[in-house]
């Protein structure tokens, strides 16, 4: 019998997403209806995923629970999808993160129907894109998952970054076509659509090699925020005053990391595996670079998109890492990591939401006045530097101790990058607790709603749950 | 025996009687386009039913064969002529015209063009080549103010010369064949026949004027006049009808005339069609009018078609036909939007008309990111299964140059899209556009629904696609 929950998983978003669209242009209702598609959707999708958690067997690596779909006879194309227990955690942790963002969501954003339907959009397509099992059905979610992204970046962006979202837009086409031809270099070498895992296995020689493989790095680089491209995202990302549009923005580099981590750990052939020294240099230099930005810079949203890029940086070095030990650390880091700059970011929004309702100039020591807010603050950004009551912590810990038993200098390195960040996130938590810096005698009425609170505290329990036991969810 | 061959020209002659249907309306004075328009529409449909039940017979074998190869074409072209003639009233109702005269050109042109199509003898070709490049010297003439057109004029002088060296292609040919210029016949004989450089030559001279009238580079030289200049719904057939009904006898041509030659056309083809692409890429990012930049993006995408033709294998032909219907319907999607485009009564057609359109016309402007999504490719969209069969055909064929030259002005054609995205989403508002049309917005759509949900179970309907389009074998 054919099992059709994976495709599920798609679409059901997309099927939100239609809903969301065809919601009536009527102020009043409108508004609360799509956000209320909008979480039902995503709360079916995560028990649907709870229940894919369940069919799969926890000890076996590898894809599971396939599913083929034919979709066209010539070139003949079947669409495979699969999962790990690697892909299941960060599409749980991504559907939970937006989940969280539509809760925490101030609901008066102009545009609601455009920001939730291409949210869906953007889940649905995400969601495919972790599922797929082979080159072809995986090409087409990498480069699809851009399209919601880029109306939103239209929509919500600022204006003076119109001509960066065309150098965007271009490298991540740029990215997309090298990566087809390649997908397809390795299709025409089959006759057939490869799987995911089987792709270091074909034989391609000298110049042939390099190109598919250097073209599908390029794809993968073109979403990270790696040199030379990320001086783009980051202008793109702190652009974004929405902050289900910075969530969806800070995805992007997840995107390029997965599929760093589906093509290198044991598919990459030993002719290009040599070269991992070169990436490893670009990424090293690329996170210190943008650590060290993020220290001089005074906007805390660039410092949280300063973090999440070291942190994506470190997670990538460790996939360059010569052995695959790490997969299911990095799994079990990220899903703490997304939730925490998920929470960041909605709590940093609030910050600036009350500021500019209050009409303060500064943010310096509002969160004196705002007592919850100041306590989540706090906690996520020491959760999220490292303190030990999430599974970030000590995934973390063996994803580092594996970087220095490789290399010192690198090691040294990855650890000096994390501490600046850190370092730029403790001060400007400093400052919003600093009285001394405070520019308004009382802010009355602007903490958190109950509602906000019960959420926040919820994702703090998942996240010490997970200390424990990162798949405590499965019983 | 006569009775029996003629009921064969019902698709033909339902054509004829919308035709002088209209001419009544006319002489009885009826003013609504709306009427003319769904006249039109109704002899179409009568005309594609005589299609399907005759689909295998030809009133004159001798001249014109039917099969499902033509059938497909019809079909397509029928498909698309219908959602033009619906939206072209709403245009001639907004400025105040019955269009009568566009309805009768409309019809007599799917005449020229079902017989274009159907014909297998070089005297039917040069007579239907004849009869529609008049019919497009009228339509080129309807402008808005009701003035001679000086892009007909042109377009008169330079199909003269085209059609001089088509008949000269087509007398030596005759002279060479003592007569008989049925396709088959001369396919053979240039077969079995030693290769002369007179007979190469009038070969040659027989395809240019497709290679004109599809505006491949570098016979481009009227493409730009013929979808800027003229009025919307010329433009749009210009655009759509024209290069399908031309697409469709090149590749009829291609495989049951040039075969033979195909060591020498091959590579012939891969230069105009590198220049095609190269020059519709810079084109494009040099205009600012809307209808310009499409034009100059089709002779890209015909560009890459002409790549695939060059290699003269059934499978490469097929993947060439597939980028052909997926192109056309993006396009269709595209001239969809222009219809939306009004400000005070007056439509719309420069890049700058489009600033702010997404702060009013949010549905307007996801129609047309949708369309030009689909152009560059982009999945899930059905310009992507275009994609895909291009890539993966040249990879198979070894065609790495063309492809690198290809993807490279893809890039430069993208920037040219990017541009309009971005004065649709990042300017300020500077018109007040006129309030959506709901017929037009039914069209819109429909056709977006199209681009996103074909490209999601393409088998079946491509299948069917296989099958007619194999009739034809190389």
């Amino acid at each position: 019998m054919i099992s059709y929950q994976l495709l599920g998983l798609i679409l059901i978003p997309l099927i939100g997403s239609i809903f969301a669209l065809t919601a009536r242009n009527d102020k009043n209702y409108s508004t609360s209806n799509v956000y209320n598609v909008s979480i039902l959707t995503l709360i079916a999708n995560i028990g649907l995923i709870l229940h894919i958690f369940t069919q799969c067997n926890l000890n076996e690596d590898g894809m599971q629970l396939i599913e083929h779909f034919k979709w066209i006879d010539y070139p003949f194309v079947e669409i495979c999808l699969g999962v790990d227990i690697f892909a299941l955690l960060i599409i749980l942790s991504v559907n939970l993160s937006f989940l969280i963002g539509e809760l925490c969501l101030n609901r008066n954003t102009e545009r609601s129907k455009t920001l939730i339907t291409s949210e869906l959009l953007f889940i649905g397509l995400l969601n495919g894109y972790f599922v797929a099992a082979d080159v072809l059905s995986f090409y087409i979610f990498f480069v699809a998952s851009g399209t919601p992204l880029m109306i939103l970046i239209s929509t919500y962006g600022s204006q003076r970054k119109k001509t960066v979202l065309i150098r965007f837009s271009l490298y991540n086409l740029i990215g997309a076509l090298l990566l087809l031809v390649s997908i397809l270099m390795m299709y025409d070498s089959q006759s057939r659509n490869i799987l995911l895992s089987e792709a270091g296995k074909l034989n391609f020689k000298g110049g042939t090699e390099y190109f598919v493989w250097l073209s599908i790095f390029f794809a993968f680089i073109s979403r990270l925020p790696i040199w030379p491209f990320h001086y783009w995202i980051s202008s793109i990302n702190s652009s974004l005053k929405n902050p289900l549009v910075f969530l969806v923005g800070n995805l992007i580099p997840l995107i390029g990391l997965y599929g760093f981590i589906r093509f290198w750990p044991n598919t990459v052939p030993e002719t290009i595996a040599i070269h991992a020294p070169i990436f490893e240099i670009i990424c090293i230099v690329t996170m210190l670079f943008i650590a060290l930005v993020s220290l001089s810079h005074k906007d805390i949203r660039y410092k949280l998109f300063a973090y999440t890029t070291v942190y994506y940086l470190l997670y990538l070095t460790s996939i360059f890492l010569p052995t695959d030990v790490l997969k299911l650390n990095i799994g079990y880091s990220l899903f703490s990591y997304i939730i925490i700059i998920t929470v960041l970011s909605f709590l940093i929004s609030h910050i600036e939401y009350q500021k500019k309702e209050l009409g303060i100039y500064g943010t310096g020591g509002i969160l004196c006045y705002m007592p919850r807010t100041s306590k989540f603050l706090s906690l996520f950004i020491l959760a999220g530097i490292g303190l030990p009551v999430t599974s970030l912590f000590w995934n973390n810990f063996i994803i580092i101790s594996e970087i220095f038993n490789y290399n010192l200098v690198l090691g040294i390195m990855v650890m000096l990058s994390v501490f600046i960040v850190a370092l730029s996130l403790l001060e400007e938590l400093y400052k919003l607790k600093d009285k001394s810096n405070a520019s308004s005698a009382c802010v009355l009425g602007a903490d958190l709603s109950n509602l906000h609170f019960t959420v926040y505290l919820g994702c703090l329990l998942v996240l010490f749950l997970s200390f424990f036991k990162p798949l405590w969810f499965i019983f | 025996m006569i009775l029996e061959h003629l009921r064969y020209a019902l698709p033909e002659a339902s054509l004829i009687i919308g035709i002088l249907h209209l001419f009544l309306l006319y002489i009885f004075s009826y003013e609504s386009a709306k009427i003319y328009a769904r006249v039109t529409r109704f002899w179409l449909l009568v005309s594609l039913f005589w299609d399907v039940i005759w689909q295998d017979k030809s009133f004159s074998p001798l001249y014109f064969t039917n099969d499902a190869y033509t059938l497909l074409f019809d079909l397509c072209i029928g498909f698309f002529a219908y959602i033009m003639i619906g939206l072209s009233a709403t245009w001639f109702g907004t400025e105040n015209r019955t269009g009568c005269k566009y309805y009768v050109l409309i019809l007599s042109s799917l005449i020229g063009i079902n017989l274009l199509i159907s014909s297998i003898n070089l005297v039917a070709l040069l007579f239907c080549y004849i009869l529609l490049t008049y019919i497009h010297y009228r339509l080129l003439g309807i402008s808005y103010e009701k003035l001679p057109s000086e892009a007909a004029s042109r377009y008169m002088g330079v199909s003269a010369m085209i059609l001089i060296i088509f008949a000269a292609g087509f007398g030596y040919i005759n002279y060479y064949t003592d007569g008989n210029v049925e396709f088959s016949t001369i396919k053979e004989l240039l077969t079995q026949q030693d290769q002369s450089i007179w007979l190469y030559a009038s070969i040659i001279a027989v395809i240019i004027p497709f290679l004109y009238s599809l505006g491949i580079a570098p016979f481009h030289i009227m493409s730009e006049d013929k979808t800027g200049k003229g009025i919307l719904p010329v433009s749009h057939y210009f655009a759509l009808i024209s290069p399908l009904a031309f697409w469709g006898c090149f590749i009829k041509l291609n495989i049951e005339l040039v075969a033979p030659y195909a060591q020498y056309f091959s590579s012939v083809y891969q230069l105009f069609a590198l220049l095609s692409v190269i020059f519709g890429a810079m084109g494009a990012n040099a205009r600012i009018n809307l209808h310009r930049i499409l034009s100059y993006s089709s002779m890209y995408h015909f560009g890459v078609i002409l790549i695939l033709l060059s290699n003269f294998k059934q499978e490469t032909t097929f993947a060439a036909f597939v980028y052909l219907f997926v192109y056309m319907l993006s396009l269709n999607g595209s001239y969809l939007v222009f219809y939306s485009l009004k400000s005070h009564g007056e439509y719309l057609s420069s890049v700058t008309s489009l600033s702010g359109l997404a702060e009013t016309r949010a549905y307007t402007t996801g129609a047309l990111l949708v369309s030009l999504f689909s152009f560059i490719g982009l999945p899930p969209l059905v310009g992507f299964l275009g994609q895909l069969n291009v890539v993966s055909e040249l990879l198979k064929n070894e065609y790495y140059i063309s492809l690198g030259v290809i993807l490279f002005f893809l890039l430069v054609l993208s920037k040219s899209y990017l541009d309009i995205i971005k004065t649709a989403y990042f300017e300020h508002k500077v018109k007040i556009y006129d309030s959506e049309n709901k017929s037009v917005m039914a069209y819109t759509l429909f056709s977006v629904i199209c681009i996103v949900l074909v490209a999601f179970n393409p088998q079946d309907l491509f299948a069917v696609m296989k099958d007619m389009f194999y009739v034809v074998n190389l």
